[in-house]
C-alpha cells in the first residue's frame, strides 16, 4: 500500500507553559503531506508551529488531537522511527563524549543499519569533513562543528527520510554551501527530505516542494515552482527619451513609467498584458528599448505578500 | 529482543560513561574512604570494641554515599537529559521511552555496583587489617545496601520524571529518611484515635517501602545472626519495589511531552 512518507490530518497542538498558565496553540488543524522522494522546505516565521509539528512527527509529543504519521506508522511507536534521521536547530550533545564515541552511540541506538559501525561512521564524518576532529570532546567543538556532527549522526544508517530542523543554523557559509551539497547529494539518491529553515535561498536552491506555515496554521502546501510562478510580476522595459504622450499612451496602455535616477525611464508592463504589444508601438515612435527583463518575486516576496 | 536489549545495552554503557567521567562520583568515593579510614579513630573514643564501631560506622556511611550518588548523579541525570535536550538524541532513534529509562536506571546502578565494590574491599581490608574478622552477615549486610540504593535509585528516577530535578532531589532525600522512619507509623496507626488519620498511616505505611528492612547493622553489631531467608525476602522486598518505580517511571515518563 502506498502512503506519504509523511502526513498531517487535522492536527492540533496545544500547550501550556505552566499548570496554572492558559492554554496556547501552537499548531491548528494542519493537514498536509508530503510524498516520498522529495525535498520539501518546511518555512514560516518564528513561532509558526514548524518545531512543535517536528516533535509531533518524532514522538517526541502528542498531538491534542488529529494524526501524525511517519511512514504510515504512529511516531510514538519506535518502529516507526527506523529509516528516519532527525537533525535538530541546536545540537543537543553528551559533553563528555568524543565526536567519534558520540557517533559510535548513534550508531547504535539505530538499529538495524546494514554497515557496520567504524565503516559508516568514517563515511559520515567524510562526508561533513570533520575526521580530524574524530577524538576531540564534544563540549570543545564550536557551534558550527556541532551542526556538522548533528548532520554526521543524520546521515549513519543510510536512513530514507531525513527531518531537519533549521540544520544549516550557526553554520559559515563554506559549512552552508557543504549541507546544500549533502542535501542535493541525499535527494538524487532519491531520499525524503523535509527540513525547516527561515533561509528562504537555501529552499529555492534544494526544494521541489514547501509547507508554509504562519501562526501555527497551513498556509501554502504543494510545488516550489507552483509557489514561484505566483510571483511572475509582468515585464520591466527600460527606456531612453520617452515624451509626455507617450507616457500618456503607455498609461492607457496600462504600463506604470516611472523615471530612474540615471534619468531613464522605466515601463512596468503589466502581468498578462503582452510585452510585444509595447515593444511595437515603441519602435513605432523610434525609441530604443535598452532591456527588457522578466518580473519575478523571490520565494521571501511571495510569502510575505500572502500574509 | 537482541535489538532491544542492545539499545538498553547502549544507554547504560552511555550512562555507566557519563557518570564515571562524573566528578561528584569521585568526590563522594574519597569522602567515604575518608570516612571509613577516619572511623578508626573514632572508635578509640567510643565505650564499644573498636571493630564494633567500625562495623557500625562503616555500612552507615556506605548506605549514606548511595543516597549522595542517588540524589547528585541520579535526579540530576535524567533532569538533564530532559532540560539539555539530549534525550532527544536518543529518543528521536527507533527506542522506546521504556528502553531509555531502563538504560539510564541499568547504567546508574552499575556505577553504583562498582562503586560499592571498591568501598567493601576498602571497608573489609580495613576491618580485616585491624584484626576483625568478616563474617557472611557483613557480606549481606553490604547486599542489603545494594538492594537498599537500586530501591532509591528507582524512587529517584521515578521523582525526576515527576518533577524539576530540585524537587526531585528533595524529594528522595525525603522517599530515604521517611522511609527509613516508616516503623514509627506502625506505633502511631496503633495509638491514633479516629477513623481516617489512621486509615491514612496505615496507606502510607503500606505504600512507602521500609527502608529499615534493609538496616542490620545493630545485628552485626550486637553479634546476631539473622536467617538467611530474612536477607533473600528483604532483597526480593527491595527488588519488587524498584521493579515499582521503574514499571511507574516509564508510564510517565512515556506520557510526557519532552
Amino acid at each position: 500500500m502506498s502512503f506519504p512518507a509523511i502526513e498531517f490530518k487535522n492536527v492540533y497542538k496545544n500547550y501550556r507553559k505552566h499548570f496554572w498558565s492558559r492554554q496556547v496553540a501552537a499548531v491548528v488543524n494542519s493537514s498536509f503531506a508530503v510524498e516520498k522522494n522529495t525535498v520539501t522546505g518546511f518555512i514560516g516565521p518564528n513561532g509558526a508551529g514548524k518545531t512543535t509539528s517536528i516533535k509531533m512527527l518524532l514522538g517526541l509529543i502528542r498531538p491534542t488531537s488529529g494524526t501524525v504519521r511517519i511512514n504510515g506508522s504512529d511516531p510514538l511507536l519506535p518502529s516507526a522511527r527506523k529509516g528516519v534521521s532527525f537533525l535538530s536547530e541546536r545540537p543537543y550533545f553528551y559533553e563528555h563524549l568524543s565526536v567519534r564515541e558520540t557517533l559510535r552511540f548513534a550508531h547504535g541506538l539505530g538499529q538495524g543499519y546494514a554497515k557496520s559501525g567504524d565503516a559508516d561512521i568514517g563515511q559520515a564524518l567524510n562526508a561533513v569533513e570533520l575526521s580530524g576532529a574524530a577524538d576531540a570532546k564534544v563540549k570543545d567543538l564550536s557551534k558550527g562543528m556541532q551542526q556538522r556532527l548533528s548532520m554526521a549522526q543524520a546521515l549513519l544508517g543510510n536512513s530514507d527520510i531525513f527531518i531537519l530542523d533549521e540544520p544549516m543554523s550557526g553554520l559559515d557559509p563554506l559549512g552552508r554551501r557543504l549541507f546544500r551539497e549533502i542535501l542535493l547529494a541525499l535527494a538524487q539518491e532519491g531520499k525524503t527530505i523535509f527540513f525547516s529553515t527561515h533561509i528562504l535561498d537555501d529552499v529555492e536552491s534544494v526544494c521541489s516542494h514547501v509547507v508554509v506555515l504562519s501562526k501555527g496554521r497551513l498556509e501554502y502546501q504543494g510545488q516550489l515552482s507552483q509557489l514561484l510562478s505566483q510571483g511572475q510580476g509582468g515585464t520591466d522595459c527600460v527606456v531612453i527619451g520617452l515624451g509626455d504622450s507617450e507616457k500618456k499612451t503607455l498609461a492607457s496602455m496600462g504600463c506604470v513609467v516611472t523615471k530612474r535616477t540615471d534619468g531613464k525611464d522605466i515601463i512596468e508592463i503589466p502581468a498578462g498584458k503582452d510585452p510585444r504589444q509595447c515593444q511595437q508601438y515603441l519602435c513605432e515612435k523610434g525609441l530604443f528599448c535598452e532591456s527588457m527583463v522578466k518580473r519575478t518575486a523571490s520565494l521571501e516576496e511571495i510569502i510575505y505578500k500572502r500574509k | 529482543m537482541i535489538g532491544y536489549l542492545r539499545a538498553i545495552f547502549e544507554i547504560a554503557s552511555n550512562t555507566f560513561k557519563e557518570t564515571v567521567r562524573n566528578n561528584v562520583l569521585y568526590l563522594v568515593l574519597f569522602f567515604v574512604i575518608a570516612l571509613i579510614i577516619l572511623s578508626v579513630f573514632v572508635a578509640d573514643w567510643s565505650v564499644f570494641a573498636r571493630i564494633q564501631v567500625m562495623e557500625d560506622f562503616g555500612l552507615a556511611t556506605m548506605s549514606l554515599s548511595g543516597l549522595l550518588l542517588a540524589v547528585f548523579i541520579g535526579v540530576g541525570m535524567l533532569g538533564r537529559e530532559i532540560s539539555q535536550k539530549t534525550v532527544y538524541h536518543v529518543i528521536t532513534k527507533p527506542v522506546s521511552r521504556t528502553q531509555f529509562v531502563c538504560g539510564k536506571f541499568a547504567g546508574l546502578l552499575t556505577t553504583l555496583l562498582i562503586n560499592y565494590f571498591v568501598m567493601s574491599v576498602i571497608f573489609l581490608g580495613t576491618l580485616k587489617y585491624l584484626g576483625g574478622a568478616i563474617h557472611v552477615s557483613l557480606i549481606y549486610a553490604i547486599l542489603l545496601i545494594w538492594a537498599e540504593m537500586s530501591l532509591v535509585i528507582s524512587a529517584s528516577i521515578f521523582f525526576s520524571t515527576l518533577t524539576t530535578p530540585m524537587l526531585a532531589s528533595i524529594f528522595s532525600l525525603a522517599f530515604y529518611i521517611a522511609g527509613h522512619l516508616n516503623d514509627l507509623l506502625s506505633i502511631k496507626f496503633v495509638e491514633a484515635k479516629g477513623s481516617l488519620y489512621p486509615a491514612l498511616l496505615k496507606a502510607i505505611y503500606f505504600i512507602l517501602p521500609n527502608l529499615e528492612h534493609f538496616n542490620v547493622r545493630d545485628n552485626i553489631v550486637y553479634g546476631i545472626t539473622l536467617p538467611v531467608s530474612y536477607y533473600s525476602y528483604a532483597i526480593l522486598y527491595g527488588i519488587l519495589y524498584t521493579a515499582l518505580f521503574l514499571t511507574l517511571s516509564c508510564v510517565l515518563f512515556s506520557k510526557k511531552d519532552l
